[in-house]
């Protein structure tokens, strides 16, 4: 009962402190809501785009030829006709006037037939398709190469029903083993294949049905924005405390406290309480303007995002005690709690979502409490998830916070020396 | 006679190769000012955290008020007062502020230290000031709140380290009015100094320490009788004599 | 002028020796670069997440779901019909593939089946993609149900017996899925030199900032300590002491961006001699306006803690206003507030000699902003600073 109280007194000093100092109050919560505001103003209509692809073709064969065929039958003449998500297919003449597009900027990226297509094929020699686009633009990459795949699924297809077929009239004896006879049936079945056209589209054993059920709607910026500066800056603002504790080790007000009836696990307590406190502030704070005024959506599961919220608060408040005993002065303590906010708020995925970071970059990130916290925050908010699939982020949190509070509670010295 | 209040028996200290307290013993009485002198790095400031239970020592004795440092800490801080050397002081409070978290921790409650905070600032002449944010005060008032924050509690025994450092002599002058009248209210006090006419105005008896150990410890009276007559010597004369003129650390 | 001088001099020393703001100054950056370079340099690839509702309990949905799996970059996730449409209702997804219960006994029993995408709109970009992908998984699994059907047709009457077809088309299908007719050659510009030339100068600008900022919380300290007004108390007069602190921040600005530049050519290898050198001028301009604002706070903080946030509120702004992270386009709104930005004119200057290749000559603007913003601000922080409270 007396340390509760000890440590219910000293949290409620380390606040009267932190009230009077009104710069330090305004930059804990007006700064980050400035930050916010500046984003959500930057990211307004991202997420909401829904053109049309539009893939662009060009050959270098001659009249005649197959790929000119190929490309014509997928031309896109009338864009009014084209379904829901269907791209839209350019046929761009000229090769090298393509390619100077892609290299200034001006074209994402093409698909190209050689100008030894047909007779590749035709000799039974293989060929390829060249895809040539611009690195920085991954969607338009992704979907030239998907075009360049179905294109050369469907030439194989052929190749094997006519190899398949051939093989087996000639072992049948329906047709005679000499080349002549063997190129004519070739020659007649890729005919018939190639005049099936539309009525082999409407051949394939599976079809697909588009459903429309609405338009896409541009996503609200405060749902991703909010949370990733919303762990920034609690981070951020709990790691600062700790200069706060390592000036009270210097001033020797900690040894004080000590000299009377309070207990170490009194102090630890009071300081994580009153840091703690603090950050519960801010996350009312943020989420009520949040709630209010940027319309922000707490997902399927509101419960799930504030029990987030207060495990963040929690771990944020035990990370600055563990700071507090590994600074020895006020400035390593400034400069270790601006450092590591700095680099883990980046990798962590509170500047930019960490689902754009390859694999093994994701994988790091998972060292630090923000990956964790922000895709719970993700997850919930911008995918609906439920409660269940934010447990693991919440566990991770609750974890982060018992290591960084045993390594406080271990090294936690009350003098300077 | 007096009883013993506090009992020190063989106290040792070592900080790595250094001995800080070598076989330290001393009892101070029921009532009275104890000196406690010597020169910088003779080991009174590791001494008296030892006495406050703040540093543990490595082996000794020590017993306060019938209670033992090592086995009963907590009784022991609920009757001793610590005014350290340092201004412990969170200067972003009031003084009032100060005052009331010190006494809460003290385990007052809330009406009890404000009234006792009140008593003590009137003490030390700060009721004026008791808003007042104490980075704003002189040093002087930074020393007096310092020594009224170690009087929430009603202690015992109090602890004085160099409690009179860089002040003026009005300040000083009310300081030592105030440690005389809580003297005759019963207080027991430990006392530490460099200034020996304080010394000399203040204590009951002196402990003169060096390099760890009590090098002679009597009245004031008692050792300046040692080296000539009291009438002429100077404790400054004796502390000079028994520990030597060369500089330390 | 002598003594302003010692002063420089001594407190550059004095960030050499001192590990903590080495570290700041100088790894620091290096460990933001090398994790953007980490997260976005390389050969970024399309990912995305395929959500299916799988109503079907047979073969063929199970092959479909397992192919699409192992799509290198996409994830499959199976919902109920009411999770997804749910999160088509609220626009959690774009796009769901919904795979009926009948799919797998229609194709065993030789008839068409389908599948159906339900989506918002065309399903954003992400969706079509994933969409065109599904579409290329499907065309695969499609591939072996129309070759046998079509070689049947080819065969029909001929009296080739069933088996015979069967094996003759596994065999040919084994070999088309092996060594394809037609590959796919690709071919990538852009990249990594796009990378380090848009993000190299942002992060150098930003610790260069964050460092001046922040050490306007030891002149804090200083004022507070006294030892401010303690030089005052040699022969040092007041003017000598804020040149002194001015120049020693321009001086600490310009090393760390002169180290960070030659550890810059050391791994990229950017720089000409002469680029090199164009540089380094631009490196001294954005140190003293960074010093010279870095003094500003200095003149307004009242406390150590004051002057920290103050120094990570700017820096931040600064930065983020300034094209560090991302590129800015021309004439868009976050182009025109970012003119107020120090870091925007430094990084269009970095940029120029760097990824442009251009001159000092065709950095005039923006350095002529950068030295303006350096002279006024020295200005004001002169008018205003105070080496102790109340004094010259």
């Amino acid at each position: 009962m007396k340390i509760l109280r000890h440590v219910w007194f000293i949290a409620l000093k380390d606040l009267k402190i932190f009230s009077r100092d009104r710069a330090s109050v305004f930059f804990f919560i007006v700064f980050p809501f400035m930050f916010i505001v500046l984003f959500n103003f930057l990211m307004r209509g991202v997420g909401g785009e829904d053109q049309r692809l539009e893939l662009h073709l060009v050959t270098r064969e001659a009249a005649g030829s197959l790929s000119l065929q190929i490309i014509g039958a997928m031309e896109t003449r009338d864009e009014s006709r084209l379904g829901p998500g269907e791209p839209k297919i350019v046929w761009d003449k000229d090769y090298d006037e393509a390619r100077r597009a892609v290299e200034d900027g001006k074209l994402a990226g093409f698909l190209a037939f050689p100008p030894d297509f047909t007779q590749a094929l035709s000799t039974g020699s293989g060929t390829k398709l060249e895809v040539f686009t611009s690195a920085s633009n991954v969607n338009n990459r992704a979907a030239i190469n998907g075009l360049a795949g179905a294109i050369s699924s469907q030439i194989g297809t052929d190749r094997v029903i006519i190899e398949a077929s051939m093989a087996l009239l000639i072992q049948g004896g329906a047709v005679p083993a000499d080349m002549d006879s063997i190129n004519k049936a070739a020659q007649q079945m890729m005919n018939a294949l190639l005049a099936g056209g539309a009525e082999r589209a409407g051949a394939s054993f599976i079809a697909f049905r588009t459903d429309k059920v609405g338009e896409v709607e541009a996503e609200n910026p405060s749902n991703w924005v909010i949370p990733g500066y919303l762990v920034m800056f609690v981070f951020f603002a709990a790691a600062v405390t700790a200069e706060t504790i390592v000036r009270e080790r210097q001033n020797h007000t900690l040894e004080r406290l000590l000299a009377s009836s309070v207990k170490r696990e009194s102090i630890l307590g009071g300081i994580f309480t009153g840091t703690a406190i603090r950050g519960l502030i801010q996350i009312i704070i943020f989420w009520t303007f949040g709630i209010l005024v940027f319309n922000v959506d707490l997902g399927l599961s509101p419960l799930a995002v504030i029990i987030l919220s207060v495990l963040m608060v929690l771990m944020s408040s035990a990370f600055a005690l563990m700071l507090a005993t590994l600074a020895r002065t006020l400035r390593s303590a400034a400069s270790l709690a601006v450092i590591t906010s700095l680099v883990l708020a980046p990798l962590g995925g509170c500047w930019w979502p960490s689902f754009l970071y390859p694999e093994w970059l994701q994988n790091i990130a998972r060292i630090t409490p923000h990956a964790w916290a922000t895709s719970g925050f993700n997850k919930l908010m911008v995918y609906g998830a439920s409660f269940g699939d934010a447990v693991p982020s919440m566990l991770a949190l609750l974890g982060f916070a018992v290591v960084f509070g045993v390594i406080a509670a271990w090294r936690f010295r009350t003098s300077a020396a | 006679m007096p009883e013993e209040f506090m009992v020190v028996k063989d106290l040792q200290k070592s900080f790595k190769d250094l001995k800080a307290v070598n076989g330290v013993s001393f009892s101070i009485l029921k009532g009275e000012i104890f000196g406690l002198l010597g020169p910088n790095g003779a080991g009174k400031t590791t001494t008296i955290r030892m006495l406050s239970t703040v540093l543990e020592s490595d082996s000794g004795d020590i017993t306060i008020g019938g209670h033992s440092v090592r086995h009963e800490a907590e009784a022991v801080r609920s009757i001793i007062g610590v005014c350290p050397q340092e201004l412990a002081l969170y200067e972003d409070l009031s003084a009032l502020d100060n005052m009331v978290f010190f006494g809460r921790m003290a385990g007052l409650d809330g009406k009890e230290a404000r009234a006792q905070a009140m008593t003590n600032l009137e003490l030390m002449g700060l009721v004026d000031r008791a808003k007042g944010k104490v980075a704003k005060f002189s040093g002087g008032m930074k020393r007096r709140i310092n020594l009224a924050i170690a009087l929430m509690g009603h202690p015992q025994l109090l602890f004085l380290d160099e409690p009179t450092v860089g002040i003026d002599p009005q300040s000083r002058n009310h300081i030592y009015e105030n440690i005389l009248g809580l003297q005759k209210k019963g207080m027991t006090i430990l006392y530490t100094t460099h200034y020996m006419e304080e010394a000399d105005r203040l204590c009951n008896r002196i402990a003169i320490m060096d390099a760890g150990e009590v090098i002679a410890l009597d009245t004031t009276y008692q050792l300046k009788s040692q080296i000539g007559s009291p009438d002429k010597v100077t404790l400054e004369d004796v502390f000079l004599k028994l520990t030597g003129r060369s500089l330390r650390d | 002028m002598k003594r302003a001088l010692f002063i420089t001099f001594n407190e550059v020393r004095l960030y050499l020796q001192d590990k903590a703001d080495l570290a700041f100054g100088l790894l620091l950056p290096v460990i933001t670069f090398a994790l953007m370079y980490g997260a976005f340099g390389g050969q970024t690839m399309f990912k995305a997440t395929a959500p299916v509702v799988n109503e079907d309990k047979g073969a063929y949905s199970a092959q479909l779901i397992e192919q699409l799996d192992k799509v290198e970059g996409i994830k499959v996730e199976l919902l109920t019909a009411g999770e997804a449409d749910t999160k088509l209702e609220r626009s959690d997804l774009l796009l769901v593939l919904f795979i009926p219960s009948d799919f797998s006994e229609t194709l065993v029993s030789g008839d068409k089946a389908g599948l159906v995408f339900k989506q918002r709109g065309n399903g954003g970009q992400e969706g079509q993609i994933l969409a065109s992908i599904i579409r290329g998984v499907v065309e695969t699994m499609n591939q072996e149900f129309l070759v046998r059907s079509q070689v049947r047709s080819n065969l029909e009457g001929k009296g080739i017996p069933e088996n015979s077809i069967e094996v003759t088309v596994k065999e040919y299908l084994d070999k088309e899925r092996q060594q394809a007719a037609v590959v796919i050659a690709e071919e990538v510009t852009g990249g990594s030199p796009d990378f380090i030339n848009q993000y190299l100068p942002g992060i150098i600008t930003m610790y260069v900032l964050f460092s001046l900022s922040l050490s306007a919380r030891t002149i804090v300290e200083e004022r507070k300590r006294g030892t401010l007004e303690r030089l005052l108390t040699t022969r040092l007069n007041a003017h000598e002491l804020f040149i002194g602190k001015f120049l020693s921040s321009v001086a600490r600005g310009f090393v760390q961006t002169f180290i960070l530049l030659v550890l810059s050519y050391a791994v990229f290898r950017l720089f000409t001699p002469l680029s090199f050198l164009a540089s380094l001028v631009i490196s001294l301009v954005f140190a003293a306006a960074a010093a010279a604002l870095g003094m500003i706070i200095a003149s307004i903080a009242r406390s150590e803690d004051g002057a920290t946030w103050i120094g990570v509120v700017f820096t931040m702004f600064m930065v983020m206003l300034g094209g560090t992270f991302f590129p800015v386009s021309e004439g868009s709104t976050l182009a025109t507030i970012g003119k107020v930005s120090l870091n925007t004119y430094a990084n269009d200057a970095f940029r120029t000699i760097i990824a442009e290749g251009g001159s000092l000559g065709d950095t005039l603007q923006p350095l002529a902003v950068l030295a303006g913003v350096a002279v006024v601000g020295l200005v004001i922080s002169r008018l205003i600073f105070r080496a102790v409270p109340g004094g010259k």
